[in-house]
């Protein structure tokens, strides 16, 4: 269902995965290309559009962005920088960084996706591989022939 | 761990699809994505897909052969049909690498890289390494970003391909009009044009182009100042900085200007203010006039101080009058000696519609040398007060003011700590502030940017945030309407 606010904005309404919704501006939503297809294709004239994949709590987060980067386009460059920053660093307090990263793959937001790869990159940056694994929880399952056989390959890169 | 985190959190990055794992790897430099193949049998092969190759030497800490070795290695097992990005960095060139480095840049284009960065930082004991690129290279389709830095750019003797270049970014680039010229003329997508710090231009044509956003800065000659002459028919955006005592630009065209920036700054400010009778003076007064049809002017606070010295020991007479000027923004030290430059500007801009002031940190010294000081014992409020009367007959037009205090930024430790410092400077800007309350007639809003959510609850400056808000509720107004915002 559309209804449209007193600045003639048209609302869309999301619906997450655990059935809580969100009412927001068109051009919000249509930060995502997936949502802005779905509108194209009058997916939201019937109601709610239904996003299967992404829980309330991770929609709250990405609608957040989604505002801030809707109308923030005569903004500096540098002090929409300095927010993605802090949004990403407290979005971590409320949501796991690896869910907002596949939502915004679902929902094919490129700045939200870009934002929260470089965050996780920055996290493995200049880490030795055993601090790596114990910071994401990836288990080591090379017998202790293939880890010297591995090791050997790519003695290259860690000379 | 938090307990009210999801599963995935749990699991860590595991939880997500490959194709994600190497979206993410593709924002490590190449040194960190090789590594993550040792950490489990997953990752093993992850990191052959990546699509961008980001080699930095500065990083790696190594010899530039054993980078070189390193690169080439990374190229021969890399397996993605095609990268985005490619960069490479690297603390110098030597001769005996070009079949490497020609090599690699094979790669990147056989690749169809559309994000190319080369730089190459010499010592600056060395000579400018000369870099020939070969044909191939300015031959390319996918090319849409392009950054080259820290080399002789040589002439070529095909003509140069980039039909979906949109953006050119070149630092300490040393090169001749004519490649310059063939690298425009091959670039018709070309928006964005970024020359710093190069040597040897003279000219910049840029007319039948669609370049919009044009930054230049400290472009100079080997011997003496001969200036680049700059034709922008189309250009939209202009910024221009340096140092103009080694460098000058004649702007001959740039009829569809709307926005234009001036940034130079001064190396031997004290020394170099009167030389040659004020030559310099007589550049920015040139160069300012000649971006008067511009919409929006910006100047940084360097300019503003020689604008200053200019009007405080009458030199010359001012810039000529813009009537096209409908916004100008100023950045300023709030120091005193700056206000007759601020005026002077605000006086050659009587049609402004906005006037943005922002408080910037000082660099360096003063340009107000021991001929200038005697004119700077003016005192603050009377010359404020003074300016006030003939300020509201030229300025009725102006109808937004934004100001951005300091407390809009960041405060370094140092200064943070020295609370009578801060106090003072809180003060100046109030009495700015105040200023264009009490005397723009017009003024239908006063904005001023304190980054108030950032620095609510932090004591001092939300002490200095408050002070300010209650000294600007009470004071009087030209303008009873004018809303007055903090934002």
């Amino acid at each position: 269902m559309s209804i449209t606010t007193e600045n003639n904005e048209k609302m869309i309404t999301l619906m997450s995965s655990d059935g809580e919704e969100f009412v927001v501006e068109e051009a919000v939503a249509a930060q995502s290309q997936t949502i802005k297809h779905l509108i194209e294709d009058g997916c939201s004239t019937e109601g709610s559009i239904p996003l299967p994949n992404v829980t309330g709590r991770v929609l709250s987060e990405v609608i957040q962005y989604c505002k801030k980067h809707s109308s923030s386009d005569d903004k500096e460059e540098k002090e929409l920088e300095a927010w993605d920053a802090e949004f990403v660093k407290a979005a971590d307090d409320h949501v796991a960084l690896t869910d907002l990263m596949m939502a915004a793959n679902f929902l094919d937001i490129k700045g939200l996706l870009d934002l929260v790869a470089q965050t996780l990159a920055n996290m493995i940056t200049g880490k030795s591989p055993e601090e790596v694994r114990r910071m994401w929880n990836i288990k080591n399952d090379f017998t202790p022939e293939e880890a010297e056989k591995v090791r050997k390959e790519n003695q290259w890169a860690f000379e | 761990m938090s307990a009210t985190r999801s599963q995935s959190s749990v699991d860590g990055l595991s939880s997500l699809p490959d194709a994600l794992l190497i979206y993410i790897l593709s924002f490590l430099t190449a040194k960190d994505a090789v590594k993550s193949s040792v950490l489990s049998k997953r990752w093993n092969n992850l990191w052959l897909q990546i699509s961008s190759l980001l080699f930095s030497h500065a990083d790696s800490g190594c010899s530039l052969d054993t980078f070189a070795a390193f690169v080439t290695q990374v190229l021969i097992f890399h397996e993605a049909p095609k990268i985005r990005r490619f960069h490479l960095q690297m603390e110098g060139y030597q001769e005996h690498l070009a079949p490497a480095v020609d090599e690699w840049l094979r790669f990147a284009i056989t690749r169809q890289a559309e994000d190319l960065n080369l730089e190459f930082n010499a010592s600056s004991h060395q000579n400018t390494q000369h870099l020939s690129l070969h044909e191939f290279f300015y031959n390319n389709q996918s090319l849409r970003l392009l950054s080259l830095q820290g080399f002789r750019l040589c002439h070529t003797d095909g003509a140069v391909c980039w039909p979906c270049l949109t953006r050119l970014c070149l630092t300490h680039i040393e090169m001749e009009d004519e490649q310059m010229r063939k690298i425009l003329c091959g670039s018709p997508s070309l928006l964005d044009l970024e020359i710093v710090n190069c040597q040897g231009l003279l000219s910049l044509n840029l007319t039948g182009m669609n370049v919009k956003n044009v930054s230049v800065g400290l472009v100079w000659q080997e011997e003496g100042v001969s200036g680049l002459k700059l034709l922008i028919p189309k250009v939209v955006s202009l910024s221009l900085s340096g140092d103009l005592e080694i460098e000058d630009y004649f702007i001959e065209d740039a009829t569809s200007l709307e926005r234009a920036e001036i940034g130079f700054e001064l190396e031997n400010c004290n020394e170099c203010v009167h030389r040659g009778e004020g030559q310099i003076f007589k550049r920015l007064r040139r160069i300012v006039e000649s971006l008067n049809h511009a919409k929006v002017l910006s100047v940084k606070s360097t300019c503003v101080e020689m604008f200053s010295v200019c009007e405080m020991l009458t030199l010359f007479p001012p810039p000529a009058i813009s009537h096209k000027r409908k916004c100008l923004i100023l950045e300023t030290t709030q120091k005193k000696h700056e206000l007759p430059g601020i005026f002077q500007l605000l006086r050659r801009s009587p049609e402004i519609e906005k006037l943005t002031i922002k408080t910037c940190e000082a660099l360096g010294a003063d340009l107000c040398d021991d001929e200038c000081k005697p004119k700077c014992r003016f005192n603050r409020a009377l010359y404020l007060e003074y300016m006030g009367e003939s300020f509201s007959k030229l300025h009725q037009n102006l109808k937004t003011v934004e100001f951005h205090s300091f407390l809009r930024q960041d405060l370094d430790s140092e200064f943070r700590e020295d609370d009578e410092k801060l106090q003072r400077l809180s003060e100046k800007e109030v009495e700015v502030i105040n200023f264009f309350l009490k005397n723009a007639q017009g003024l239908e809003e006063a904005v001023i940017c304190v980054n108030k959510e950032k620095n609510m609850g932090d004591p001092k400056p939300q002490e200095l945030m408050c002070n300010m808000f209650e000294n600007l509720s009470t004071s009087s107004r030209a303008s009873p309407d004018a809303r007055v915002l903090f934002l």
